[in-house]
C-alpha cells in the first residue's frame, strides 16, 4: 500500500510539474497528456512505447495536414461542413493504411484526435488563426502526448521495479 | 489561411460597411442587377513598423436572378486569390478577377467573399491613403517590436498617422455678401483612424496611460477591467478641422513584456453637417467683429489722414518738437540775458575802464556794471564832493566876514580882516571909497556865492540873484542817492541773476531745485522742460504713435484674417461637399466591377510580441528528449514479450 501511495505521489508530482511548465514548452492542452498516460493500460509493461509515440506523432501530422488543407484550399465554415467530412474521412483512411505497416492505429487516432481537439474550434471560429497556430498546436499536442507517454512508461517501470 | 488574424472582426467591419451603404443599394437594385463591392485592406506591419504584407478581403454582393459573371478589376499584381466561403471559382487574368456564380431562385442576392494577396513586389509602389508608422520605445530607447519580448521597463508606443490624400482644388461658393467666390483649398479624403481594443494584461503592465496633446495627439480612453486594461483612440484626419498628421502615444510599465497584434482601422467617413448648420450665427458675429476692427482701423488712421488718431498724434509730436525748439531758443536768449545781467567770468577787481574789460577780456554784465558804478560813486565821487565842500569851506573862511578886523594881515587872516585893515589905512581916501563901494560888496557876494556853491541857494550875480541848484551838497546828496540806488539795482539784478540761475562751464544751466524737488531757477526750469519734452514727451508720443500704428495694423490684419475666416466659413459648405465627394470617391483599393458601388476600409496589424516562438522551440526540444527516452527505455523487449506470449499461451 505504501508503495502504491508513493508511486501515486510520484506520478502526481511529475504530472503537476508538466502542467506547471506547460506554457514554457508550448503544451497548452495538458489534459491530452492524461489521455496518452492511459495508453500504458493498452500497451502494457512490455509494449513498444517508442513505436506508440511515433504513431501518435504521425496521427498529429495527418490531422495537421487535414486542417491545413481544409483551411487553405476549401471553402471555410460554417456553410461548408461537407469538406470537413471529406477530409476527415480521407485522414482516417490514411491512418488505417498506415497501420498496415505496423504503426499502432490507436496511437495514431489519439494523435489525430488530440490535434483536432486542439485546433478544430479555432478552424470553426477563425480559420485565419491557424496560419500562426497550426504548427505551435502540433508541437503542443505532440509534447502533451509524448510527455504523457513518457510518464506512463516511467510509472510502469517503477511499478514493475517495485513489484519485483 | 491568408489573413493572419480574426477575420470575424473583418467580417463585422465589412458587414458594417454594407449596412451603411445598404439603403442606396436597395433603391438601386429594383428591376436591375446591382453589384456592391466592399473591400477590407489588411496590412501587416513588420518588426520595423513598415508594411510587410497586404491582403484584401473583398465582399461582393450581386443582386438579381440567375447566372452571372463578375469582372472585378485589380490595380495590382496578386500573389494569390481565393474564394473564402463558397465554391465558385475565382480567377485572375490580365488584371481582371473573374467570378462566375448563380443566384439561387429563393434569394435576391448572392455574396462572394474572396481574399486577394498583393504581390510583395507591388508593395513599394502602393500608396495607401493613410500612412501608419508604429514605433516602440523601452526606457526611452527606440527598439524593434521583437526586441521587447520578455523585457521589462517603461514601454512607450507611438503611432503616427498621416492623411496623404490632400490635393488642391478650386472651390466655388457664395460669400456673406452674396458674391460668387473662388478659393483654392487642399481637400483631403476624410479618414478616421480607430484604435480600439488594445488590451494589456494587468499581470504584465501597470500605469497604462494614453496621454494626448491638443492639436497634435488625441488622448486615449483607458478602461481597466479586472485583469486587463483596454485602451481606445479615435483619430480624425480631416483637414481643415483636424490636422492631416497626428499621433497617439501609449505608455506603460511592463514586466516580461508580451503584446498581441494590435489593430488599427482606417475608415473613410462622410463629414457631418451639424457644424455647417450652426455657422450663420458665427458668421454674423464675425461680421460684427469685422465692423469693430474696421472702426478701430479707421479711427487709428494714418499720419497724413485728417481727423484720425495718428494724425492727431503727429500734430502733438510736431507741437512738442516746436515747443522743444522754442524752449531751446528761449534758453539761449535767457542765457544771453543771464550773461547780460551778470558775467560769471567777469573779474571786477581787474576791470580796466579804458578797455571796458577785465584782465581776461571779459566784459561786465549789467549787475557787474552797476557794482562798478556804485563802487566808483562810493569810492570816488562822494569823497571828491566832500573834499570840494571842504575846499569851499576853506574858501569861505579865507574870505571871512565883514566883522573880521583888527588883526594885522597875514597868511592866516581873512580877506575881510585884510580889507578892513586897508580901509582903516586909507580912510578918507578914494581908496576907502573903492574898498567900501566895490571890494567889500564883491567879497560879501563871493562869500555868499561860495556858500551857495557849497550848499545851494540864491547865487548873487551882477544882474541880480539866480537859483543855483547844482551845489556841491546837492551833488553829494545826489551821489549818495545814486549809490543807494545802484545798491538797490545791484540787489535787484542779483535777484534776477539768481532767478535766472547759474550756468556751468559747458553753458548748461546748473541744477537747482527747491525742497519739493521742483526747479528753482528759470534756466533750469526751461532746461528741465526741454529735457522733459525731448526725453520723455517726444519718445512717449513716438511710442504712442508706434503702439497706435500697431493697433491700426493689428486691426487691419485682424480684419483680413476675419475676412479670410468669413470666406473660410462661407466656404465650409463647399469644403464639406468636396469632402463628401472625396469620401464617396474613396470606394475601392483593389478595384471594383464597373458600375458597382464600393466601399473600402483599411486595417493595419502590428506584429505580435510573444514568447510563442520560444515555446515551440522548447516544445520541439521536449519532443526530441521524449523520443530519446522512449528510444532508450520504451522499446519492447522481444524476448520478454515473446516469452510472455508463450507463457500466456
Amino acid at each position: 500500500m505504501k508503495q502504491a501511495l508513493s508511486l501515486g505521489i510520484l506520478a502526481a508530482i511529475l504530472f503537476a510539474i508538466f502542467v506547471y511548465f506547460q506554457e514554457l514548452i508550448g503544451a497548452s492542452a495538458f489534459y491530452i497528456a492524461a489521455l496518452s498516460m492511459a495508453m500504458f493500460a493498452v500497451i502494457g509493461p512490455f509494449g513498444d512505447y517508442l513505436k506508440t509515440g511515433i504513431a501518435m506523432l504521425i496521427g498529429v501530422a495527418v490531422a495537421m495536414a487535414g486542417i491545413v488543407v481544409l483551411a487553405g484550399k476549401f471553402p471555410l465554415p460554417p456553410d461548408n461542413t461537407a469538406y470537413i467530412a471529406l477530409v476527415s474521412g480521407i485522414a482516417i483512411f490514411v491512418l488505417v493504411l498506415l497501420s498496415a505497416i505496423g504503426l499502432r492505429i490507436d496511437a495514431m487516432f489519439i494523435g489525430w484526435a488530440g490535434y483536432n481537439a486542439a485546433v478544430f474550434p479555432v478552424y470553426l471560429t477563425d480559420a485565419s488563426l491557424l496560419a500562426e497556430q497550426a504548427l505551435p498546436a502540433a508541437v503542443g499536442v505532440s509534447v502533451s502526448l509524448l510527455v504523457g507517454l513518457v510518464l506512463s512508461l516511467i510509472v510502469v517501470r517503477i511499478a514493475m521495479a517495485v513489484n519485483k | 489561411m491568408n489573413i493572419r488574424r480574426q477575420p470575424n472582426i473583418y467580417l463585422v467591419l465589412l458587414l458594417t460597411l454594407y449596412l451603411v451603404f445598404m439603403p442606396s443599394q436597395a433603391a438601386l437594385s429594383q428591376g436591375t442587377a446591382k453589384v456592391i463591392d466592399n473591400e477590407l485592406v489588411v496590412t501587416q506591419l513588420d518588426d520595423n513598423g513598415q508594411v510587410k504584407d497586404i491582403k484584401v478581403l473583398n465582399h461582393i454582393r450581386v443582386f438579381g436572378k440567375g447566372q452571372y459573371t463578375i469582372e472585378d478589376q485589380t490595380g495590382f499584381k496578386l500573389s494569390s486569390l481565393r474564394n473564402l466561403y463558397s465554391k465558385e471559382p475565382v480567377s485572375e487574368q490580365n488584371g481582371m478577377i473573374k467570378i462566375s456564380a448563380a443566384i439561387p431562385g429563393d434569394r435576391q442576392y448572392k455574396d462572394i467573399y474572396y481574399l486577394a494577396s498583393i504581390d510583395k513586389k507591388e508593395i513599394s509602389r502602393i500608396n495607401i491613403p493613410v500612412s501608419v508608422q508604429v514605433e516602440y520605445y523601452l526606457d526611452g530607447k527606440k527598439v524593434k517590436a521583437s526586441e521587447l519580448t520578455g523585457k521589462s521597463g517603461h514601454l512607450k508606443i507611438v503611432c503616427t498617422f498621416e492623411n496623404k490624400t490632400g490635393e488642391k482644388k478650386v472651390l466655388e461658393f457664395t460669400d456673406s455678401q452674396g458674391n460668387l467666390v473662388q478659393k483654392e483649398a487642399e481637400i483631403y479624403t476624410p479618414y478616421v483612424v480607430s484604435l480600439s481594443g488594445w488590451e494589456f494584461s494587468n499581470k504584465k503592465f501597470s500605469n497604462v496611460q494614453a496621454p494626448g496633446r491638443p492639436g497634435e495627439s488625441p488622448g486615449g480612453v483607458v478602461v481597466n477591467i479586472k485583469d486587463k486594461t483596454a485602451v481606445s483612440w479615435t483619430v480624425p484626419l480631416i483637414p481643415p478641422k483636424y490636422p492631416a498628421k497626428q499621433y497617439i502615444v501609449l505608455e506603460a510599465d511592463g514586466k516580461d513584456i508580451e503584446l498581441p497584434s494590435f489593430k488599427i482601422a482606417v475608415i473613410p467617413v462622410l463629414p457631418t453637417t451639424s457644424e455647417v448648420d450652426s455657422l450663420s450665427q458665427v458668421q454674423q458675429s464675425l461680421s460684427m467683429l469685422y465692423d469693430g476692427f474696421d472702426k478701430i482701423q479707421a479711427g487709428v488712421g494714418a499720419e497724413d489722414k485728417d481727423a484720425t488718431l495718428l494724425y492727431g498724434l503727429k500734430a502733438v509730436e510736431q507741437g512738442l518738437q516746436q515747443m522743444s525748439s522754442g524752449l531751446g531758443t528761449l534758453i539761449g536768449k535767457v542765457k544771453m540775458m543771464r550773461f547780460g545781467l551778470s558775467n560769471p567770468a567777469f573779474d571786477a577787481a581787474s576791470y580796466d575802464t579804458l578797455k571796458g574789460t577785465d584782465a581776461e577780456g571779459n566784459t561786465p554784465g549789467a549787475k557787474d556794471a552797476a557794482g562798478l558804478i556804485k563802487k566808483t560813486v562810493d569810492e570816488k565821487l562822494i569823497p571828491a564832493l566832500a573834499a570840494q565842500k571842504m575846499v569851499l569851506n576853506v574858501m569861505q573862511t579865507t574870505i571871512g566876514t565883514s566883522a573880521d578886523q583888527g588883526q594885522t594881515p597875514s597868511l592866516s587872516t581873512s580877506l575881510y580882516n585884510d580889507i578892513n585893515y586897508l580901509k582903516t589905512a586909507v580912510a578918507g581916501t578914494p581908496a576907502e571909497q573903492v574898498i567900501t563901494g566895490a571890494i567889500e560888496p564883491k567879497l560879501a557876494a563871493m562869500n555868499h556865492n561860495v556858500g551857495v556853491f557849497r550848499d545851494g541857494g540864491q547865487m548873487i550875480t551882477s544882474s541880480g540873484t539866480v537859483d543855483f541848484p547844482a551845489s556841491v551838497s546837492a551833488l553829494e546828496l545826489g551821489a549818495n542817492m545814486l549809490s543807494s540806488s545802484l545798491g538797490k539795482v545791484d540787489a535787484g539784478l542779483g535777484l534776477m541773476v539768481a532767478g535766472l540761475g547759474d550756468i556751468d562751464r559747458n553753458g548748461k544751466p546748473v541744477k537747482a531745485v527747491t525742497s519739493d524737488g521742483s526747479p528753482a531757477t528759470l534756466l533750469y526750469a526751461l532746461a528741465a522742460m526741454q529735457a522733459g519734452i525731448d526725453e520723455k514727451a517726444l519718445p512717449g508720443i513716438k511710442k504712442i504713435k508706434e503702439g497706435t500704428g500697431a493697433i491700426g495694423s493689428g486691426a487691419g490684419e485682424a480684419k483680413e484674417a476675419i475676412a479670410e475666416g468669413m470666406k473660410t466659413f462661407a466656404s465650409v459648405g463647399a469644403i464639406a461637399k468636396a469632402l463628401e465627394e472625396k469620401a464617396k470617391a474613396a470606394d475601392t483599393f483593389l478595384g471594383k466591377p464597373e458600375g458597382a458601388e464600393g466601399s473600402v476600409a483599411y486595417v493595419f496589424q502590428t506584429p505580435e510580441v510573444s514568447k510563442q516562438a520560444n515555446a515551440v522551440k522548447y516544445g520541439a526540444g521536449v519532443i526530441v528528449v521524449a523520443l530519446i527516452i522512449l528510444f532508450a527505455i520504451g522499446r519492447s523487449s522481444k524476448q520478454v514479450f515473446q516469452a510472455g506470449v508463450q507463457e500466456n499461451a
